[in-house]
């Protein structure tokens, strides 16, 4: 994806490292990927200093996947498939006009929860997502900035508003990896039994 | 049909419960992306009003008065250039230049030479008017701004009054100065 700039699943990929096996693993995994991907870009090697910054911006997610896994969502995970049948939620004679209109409201009762089930969830996981974006792109903006300007606040302003544009493709990007990716990939690995 | 109802009624008391919760999520949502939106719409309209780099962008017409036009869009050009500068740089310019004046007198562009009653008339676009006025000044002293656009006329009008002049462009509206 190094041709859509600023559009990474990596972020995802450490954020789920953490929800799914802890925050040392989600950490590890965010320094290794941008110690390979600070040095081995097509964009040209980070700085040191810069690069510390984004490793540091990276943990950001490892520790959202972290504390996202220490609420009680992780109790709320839709892991057991408890999609309800026809023959199941329908004892009634079936030839009668009231048995099959029952029928159809089951099926479509079924389809609303899991559809309310499935969008409360990713709402959820994108707003983390979002969250950490945004702290990850504040901090590595201002970092951009911070050996350039005269004060602090020099640089935290010049960053956000030139690195705006930037910023919002990876919000808006991370905002659907994380509503989309994050909570299929964990409710996946629990119904495997892993993590 | 009672079961269904009694599902919605539980959903609905459940779901106020959390309503709140998922509304407030997606105002932050929203509030981050307008947030950042609102910062991209800062920085274009900070590269849409300044200069390009340090250098000014200059939209130029030049009406050759025989049916042909050439437009020279987005010309950057250094901030000390005057008009006349521009135009030699953008095509080839037979003048004279008047010391006592310090003012070039266009006699050709690009070989469209003046003859008789025919020369090269000066225009400029009025952002206020929307609309073409003859330049009171020569382009020597015309001093550039980012994004203006100018252009140059080659036509015959009955008389040197600006206000019997053409505007460069066909059927445009022609203001007789630009509006402050």
């Amino acid at each position: 994806m190094i041709g859509i700039v600023n559009v990474k699943l990596m972020d995802t990929l450490v954020f789920l490292a953490a929800f799914l096996f802890g925050l040392r693993i989600g950490v590890g995994v965010a320094v290794v990927s941008w110690g390979v991907y600070g040095f081995i870009n097509p964009y040209g090697a980070d700085d040191l200093i810069l690069l510390s910054f984004l490793v540091a911006g990276e943990c950001f997610y490892a520790i959202t996947g972290f504390a996202l896994r220490r609420t009680s969502l992780e109790r709320e995970l839709p892991v057991e498939k408890k999609y309800p049948t026809r023959t199941a939620m329908v004892p009634a004679p079936l030839r009668t006009l009231r048995a099959r209109i029952a029928i159809r409201l089951t099926s479509f009762r079924g389809f609303v929860t899991r559809l309310i089930s499935y969008g409360r969830l990713s709402l959820l996981f994108g707003t983390a997502g979002l969250l950490s974006t945004l702290a990850y792109d504040v901090l590595t903006n201002f970092a951009s900035w911070l050996f350039k300007t005269p004060s602090l606040y020099s640089a935290l302003v010049i960053g956000l508003v030139t690195g705006a544009p930037f910023a919002l493709v990876h919000e808006v990007s991370n905002l659907f990896f994380f509503a989309t990716i994050a909570p299929a990939t964990i409710i996946a690995s629990r119904r495997l039994g892993h993590g | 049909m009672a079961s269904f109802g009694s599902y919605v009624l539980k959903s609905a008391k459940s779901s106020a419960r959390t309503r709140f919760f998922y509304i407030g999520l997606i105002v932050v949502i929203a509030l981050v992306l307008a947030g950042q939106l609102g910062a991209y719409i800062q920085l274009e309209g900070f590269f849409r009003t300044s200069s390009n780099g340090g250098y000014l962008t200059i939209d130029t017409l030049i009406n050759y008065g025989n049916g042909t036009s050439r437009w020279a869009n987005k010309t950057h050009v250094p901030p000390s250039w005057n008009f006349y500068d521009l135009t030699a740089n953008i095509s080839k310019v037979e003048a004279t230049y008047t010391s006592v004046l310090n003012e070039h007198f266009i006699q050709g562009i690009d070989g469209v030479r003046g003859s008789g009653r025919s020369y090269w008339t000066l225009w400029t676009f009025c952002d206020a008017g929307r609309g073409w006025a003859a330049s009171p000044v020569g382009a020597d002293l015309i001093r550039l701004k980012n994004r203006m656009v100018l252009a140059w006329y080659f036509q015959a009008p009955p008389t040197s009054d600006p206000s019997t002049w053409q505007p460069p462009v066909p059927s445009a509206t022609k203001l007789s100065s630009c509006p402050r």
